[in-house]
């Protein structure tokens, strides 16, 4: 009964979030300066050309009528057409998410499994050489910028060793899609595994000095379940919010890696969609991202109940 | 064991198949910096898409890369003595993609889409001087126009003239269907487009390439490693800084000409202090503009003196005009009233790299004779709204792409045009702009546009930089490249070696 009601208060929340963020988007989007017409036929437009174009795109029409549509639009699920595809937003969109999410998929997995060995293995030895080079490599992860990773990531194994393709996109005929993967996983995934390990590393130590684990180990438990059972779990609790959080930010796709790796995935698509002032796929976009973070939000409170049962849903 | 090392093997061969060891012969990948924004050639401004669609497409009259007007898909034309009508003949035996013969009425169809003002075409108004279309048999297209045009011929062999035949039209945008050398194969928005040859083309033996694919890589930076591990065979624009370390790189080479294109300091002639053309001569002659040429573009460009490209056979040389002067600089912003200096805010737009740094050079180089300059970097939809349209800016960076005929490359100057965005007004220049779009004599046209690039000079509408110039990156063994005056990335007679 509780957890229906808390579930149904969720999700009415994250119906608001969204209307209110896609609200802000369309309002933003036409405060700032700038004409679609005059972007799409830049510095050559013909007053007529322009005048016809902004009718055909239906700019002439007041704002607050443009909105309602939208939204009417919105509650069947149809995002609207893009002024500079003239195709269907959720066809657009639907095209490019597999590159975004297998790319994000990839870019958390791998951090994942380096960030967990690596953070208990610096937590075991805390104060040794060993914790030392790892809480600096992830500093250095946190602290170089993807963006230049990625570049050097092409020289070293692109260009120098010619061992992998210097980005784009699985082409027909040609190309090994996992190929194709492997460095911007590793540029996408170095900030979120650094900040992990450093996180984990952290909450491990503190939860390791907690009253559960002396019980645990009084009871004669081995070292390693100790670990892995109790404190890991734990610790798991802070990490879960910053992997939110990543999550959301990756699903919205990484427009710098997409761009210095050729990739045809979200973020490419919002960018062009603000620099050519294409508000119905901007707004497609936004609404996307928008209840992909609410989404994973969600799930993120729903694993915290179940990693300490403490964090019951009912309390909220 | 050995079922292991069998499955490693399959594996391995797959893999090695995939990586794209086996592409077909004659099988081109063009890098390219941007996507196409469709595929209607009726429908776009977009050089990107002239760039690929003139592959799909044929237009009436061709340009050759040195600016001449040969045959396209007219073997011949006549034009009448009073200019006003032109005859075209089809060449016999052109297929459209479907497989049907060419007509004259298609070509009619296609300007009448053209003028149609469902389409908007974004350049009708270039066309408008078409009264009426005949087509008095297959192969003959006869238009009469309203008043004389001397531009009308270059006209036709722009991209965006291309003839669309009439079962393209429903889904121009997506599934062209032309008569050109290629077809398309595929297209997957930012990632990469397919054309395959179009083995029917009229021109016998051409294209010489099975497939182009076109990639999308937008970094520039990146681009030079895709064509220095062979992921691309040509990267079609080098960034200046580049073309150095490809031209040293003995596997790649380089294909470079002028452009037909200028980039400028737009002044705004209604707005004061710039109102006062002492202080915009001031501003040319504060401008060391080989300094932009070098320092921004590492020498790939050439100076000029007014808004015309010297690749242009109308080309007048007016560099000597504005020396680099500061001395005399300081003492017309004196005599102008303003011994103290001034202010001066110069709009940049972003994300145009070498536009933004010749602003920065230009900044520097005005503070030496008191002009204290602000930058103010826009993005470039804002831009346009407020330099081009808005015209409310006092001066501003950009680059204008040229013409075939220096009509509508200099009558955006005429006091009442629309593109007038420098405010510049001289009833003088309104009217022999006016005669030089009417005027036949090829002689007297030289001397008419000349005259006009000699008032944009003297009356110092801006500050014209320079004309850059286009280099296109390549693997040893492509052949064939060309580049033209117009923006176009012509693959029907390029080859590669294997």
């Amino acid at each position: 009964m509780h957890m229906r009601a808390y579930l149904l208060r969720k999700a009415v929340g994250m119906v608001v979030t969204v209307l209110l963020v896609s609200t802000i988007s369309f309002v933003f989007l036409q405060v700032i300066p700038g004409d679609p017409a005059q972007v799409i036929l830049g510095t050559e437009a013909s007053p007529e050309a322009l005048q016809d174009l902004r009718r055909q795109l239906g700019l002439d029409r007041p704002l607050g009528l443009r909105y309602w549509t939208w939204l009417r639009g919105l509650l069947r699920g149809d995002l609207g057409e893009s002024l500079r595809y003239q195709r269907p937003v959720v066809e657009l969109l639907w095209e490019r998410l597999p590159v975004t999410l297998v790319l994000a998929a990839a870019a958390v997995t791998l951090a994942l499994t380096v960030a967990l060995p690596m953070a208990l293995l610096a937590a075991r030895h805390a104060g040794t050489p060993v914790d030392l080079l790892i809480v600096l490599a992830s500093q250095l992860g946190l602290a170089l910028p993807p963006f230049w990773i990625g570049l050097l990531l092409i020289i070293l194994f692109s260009l120098q060793l010619r061992w992998l393709p210097p980005g784009g996109y699985v082409l027909p005929g040609g190309g090994n899609p996992l190929g194709y993967l492997v460095l911007p996983t590793v540029a996408l995934s170095l900030p979120l595994g650094a900040h992990l390990i450093w996180l984990l590393r952290q909450s491990i130590l503190e939860v390791i000095e907690r009253d559960f684990i002396r019980t645990a180990r009084a009871k004669g438990l081995p070292e390693n379940l100790v670990y892995y059972r109790h404190a890991l779990r734990n610790a798991l609790i802070p990490a879960m919010t910053v992997l939110g959080i990543h999550m959301g930010a990756l699903l919205g796709g990484s427009i710098i890696i997409e761009q210095i790796f050729s990739l045809p995935g979200l973020g490419r698509l919002v960018l062009f969609a603000v620099y050519n002032r294409d508000w119905p796929l901007l707004q497609g976009g936004v609404v996307f991202i928008a209840t992909a973070v609410v989404l994973i939000n969600f799930v993120t409170d729903l694993i915290y109940g179940s990693l300490d049962p403490r964090i019951s849903v009912t309390d909220t | 064991m050995g079922r292991l090392v069998r499955v490693l093997i399959v594996s391995l061969a797959v893999a090695l198949l995939l990586s794209g060891v086996g592409w077909g012969k004659g099988r081109l990948v063009v890098g390219v910096p941007a996507d196409v924004d469709g595929l209607d050639p009726h429908r776009t401004v977009a050089a990107a898409t002239f760039q690929v669609v003139c592959n799909i497409y044929d237009t009436l009259v061709e340009v050759t890369p040195d600016g001449r007007l040969v045959p396209g898909l007219a073997a011949s034309w006549e034009i009448s003595s009073d200019g006003l009508q032109y005859t075209f003949t089809l060449r016999p035996g052109i297929k459209v993609h479907t497989g049907r013969d060419l007509q004259a009425a298609d070509v009619a169809g296609s300007f009448q889409r053209i003028l149609n003002p469902d389409t908007n075409h974004p350049r009708a108004a270039d066309y408008r001087v078409i009264d009426s279309i005949a087509t008095p048999d297959v192969e003959t297209v006869i238009f009469h126009l309203k008043e004389k045009t001397p531009a009308f011929l270059s006209n036709l062999a722009m991209g965006w003239a291309a003839v669309v035949p009439p079962e393209a039209v429903a889904q121009a945008k997506f599934r062209p269907i032309g008569t050109g050398p290629f077809t398309l194969a595929d297209w997957v928005p930012d990632s990469h487009l397919v054309l395959r040859r179009f083995p029917d083309y009229f021109r016998p033996g051409e294209p010489l390439l099975d497939e182009v694919v076109f990639r999308v890589i937008p970094e520039p930076a990146v681009g030079i490693i895709n064509l220095k591990t062979g992921a691309v065979d040509v990267l079609s624009w080098l960034a200046p800084q580049d073309v150095a370390g490809v031209k040293a790189d003995p596997r790649l080479k380089v294909v470079e000409s002028p452009m037909n294109g200028i980039y400028l300091l737009a002044l705004n002639n209604a707005r004061p202090p710039l109102d006062d053309r002492r202080v915009r001569q001031a501003i040319n002659l504060a401008i060391d503009k080989g300094a932009i040429v070098d320092g921004v573009h590492w020498g790939q460009g050439q100076v000029i003196g007014s808004h015309m490209p010297p690749v242009s056979p109308f080309y007048a040389d007016l560099t000597a005009m504005y020396p680099y002067d500061p001395d005399k600089a300081r003492r017309l912003l004196a005599e102008a009233g303003y011994e103290q200096g001034l202010e001066l805010t110069i709009t940049l737009p972003q994300p145009y790299d070498f536009h933004i740094r010749n602003g920065e050079i230009i900044a520097q180089q005005l503070e030496r004779v008191g002009i204290r300059v602000r930058l103010e970097v826009m993005e470039w939809g804002n831009w346009l709204d407020r330099v081009y349209f808005g015209r409310d800016y006092q001066a501003a960076t950009i680059g204008h792409t040229g013409r075939l005929d220096p009509d509508p490359f200099l009558n955006r100057y005429a006091s009442d045009s629309r593109e007038n965005y420098m405010n510049y007004q001289n009833p003088e220049y309104d009217e022999l702009v006016k005669l030089g779009a009417s005027t036949l004599d090829m002689d007297e046209r030289l001397r008419i546009y000349r005259r006009l690039q000699e008032m944009l000079a003297e009356d110092a509408v801006a500050v014209y930089l320079m004309s850059p110039h286009l280099a296109v990156g390549m693997q040893a063994n492509v052949s064939g490249w060309q580049i033209y005056p117009i923006d176009i990335l012509n693959l029907r007679r390029v080859c590669k070696e294997e």
